[in-house]
């Protein structure tokens, strides 16, 4: 008798702890999943999207866009590769017509010519869904390697340039990016 | 009747989606937002229903808030030089005992967790449990991931391919 009752305690443990059982974490609502990406590095964000089609969803609505290739040496291949990525995640948050809480892009690039109207339309695009924090830093490639190696850290320069009256004139430049010609 | 406002000896009544009833003081209650709302209004008489939350996950949050309550009452008793040290060490404390509680918790207790504080709108249980599950996370493969969370991949292989080639940075 009381050996059956053991197993059975047994048998409880096992369903308690979970193993083998439901996947609750994806059925937590958005903003919940969103909360806890907000503790996680873009970067794994980023990866958690080849989870399953709901975390694909959950990365693309995402409100906190953090793009970072700061100190990455790369390709102009890779860097476009890397382009084309912040596009497309740009343009795919915006298409679900929510507002976006931050964007923040640090990127190393080999010419600023081919950038300036991809940051000019990013800009536009995270005005007009009323981004809270903008933080954009652009580096030339070659000016990297010539004197400024010693840049450590991005600090965060957000002057709050999303709100306001911005949006329409696109002639203050790039936000903060940071242009050395 | 009644005054809307918190008293230090009355007491709630919660009731759990199960049925079991809980007797929480007002002052504790206070750390959740809906109740604290619900006090305001003077709307607290009789027993309040929390639909949402199973008793397992009440008495979590009840133990929580309990232990942040007396943290308070504690802190509010020396107020001389001597406060910020001791405050210092308090917040040591307090940091340690929420990773034992949390620690102490499983998969599916902290997914009630997360649900239940959220409900209740108590906003630092819910940045603790996040925290967790973000902790739990980190330094895993997306397949280590799938695993812990008996997470099934609903995609064809060729569409998991595209989706790992569009995040590809974040591999690298």
């Amino acid at each position: 008798m009381d050996r059956i009752l053991e197993l059975n305690v047994i048998d409880l443990k096992i369903v308690e702890d979970g193993i083998g059982v439901v996947d609750r974490i994806s059925e937590l609502p958005d903003f919940i999943i969103h909360h806890i990406m907000s503790y996680l590095s873009s970067e794994k964000v980023a990866q958690m999207s080849v989870l399953s089609r709901r975390w694909n969803y959950l990365r693309i609505s995402f409100p906190i866009l953090v793009f970072n290739r700061w100190k990455k040496k790369s390709s102009r291949e890779r860097t476009d590769e890397f382009l084309r990525f912040v596009d497309a995640s740009i343009l795919s948050f915006c298409e679900l017509q929510v507002p976006l809480q931050k964007f923040r892009l640090c990127i190393t690039v080999h010419d600023v010519e081919g950038v300036t109207s991809l940051l000019d339309k990013w800009i536009e695009l995270a005005v007009a869904h009323e981004v809270k924090e903008l933080d954009l830093n652009v580096k030339m490639d070659s000016d990297s390697e010539a004197d400024s190696d010693g840049d450590d850290d991005v600090e965060t320069d957000g002057d709050g340039d999303g709100d306001g009256d911005g949006g329409g004139g696109d002639g203050d430049g790039n936000g903060n990016s940071m242009y050395s010609a | 009747m009644s005054t809307p406002s918190v008293s230090v000896n009355r007491v709630l009544k919660l009731k759990s989606s199960d049925g079991e009833i809980f007797e929480v003081k007002q002052t504790v209650a206070v750390q959740s937002g809906v109740l604290k709302q619900m006090m305001e209004d003077g709307c607290t008489e009789g027993e309040i229903p929390l639909n949402n939350v199973d008793s397992p996950t009440l008495a979590k949050i009840i133990e929580w808030c309990n232990k942040h309550h007396d943290n308070d009452v504690e802190g509010r008793v020396l107020s001389e030089e001597r406060e910020k040290e001791k405050e210092k060490e308090k917040a040591a404390d307090m940091k340690k005992w929420e990773s034992e509680f949390i620690d102490a918790l499983n998969r599916d207790e902290i997914y009630f967790l997360l649900t239940g504080s959220n409900y209740m709108d108590i906003k630092e249980l819910l940045d603790c449990a996040a925290q967790k599950v973000a902790d739990m996370v980190k330094g895993k493969t997306p397949e280590a991931i799938r695993e812990m969370f008996n997470i099934q991949s609903d995609f064809t292989e060729e569409e998991e391919e595209a989706i790992r080639k569009e995040n590809q940075w974040a591999f690298d």
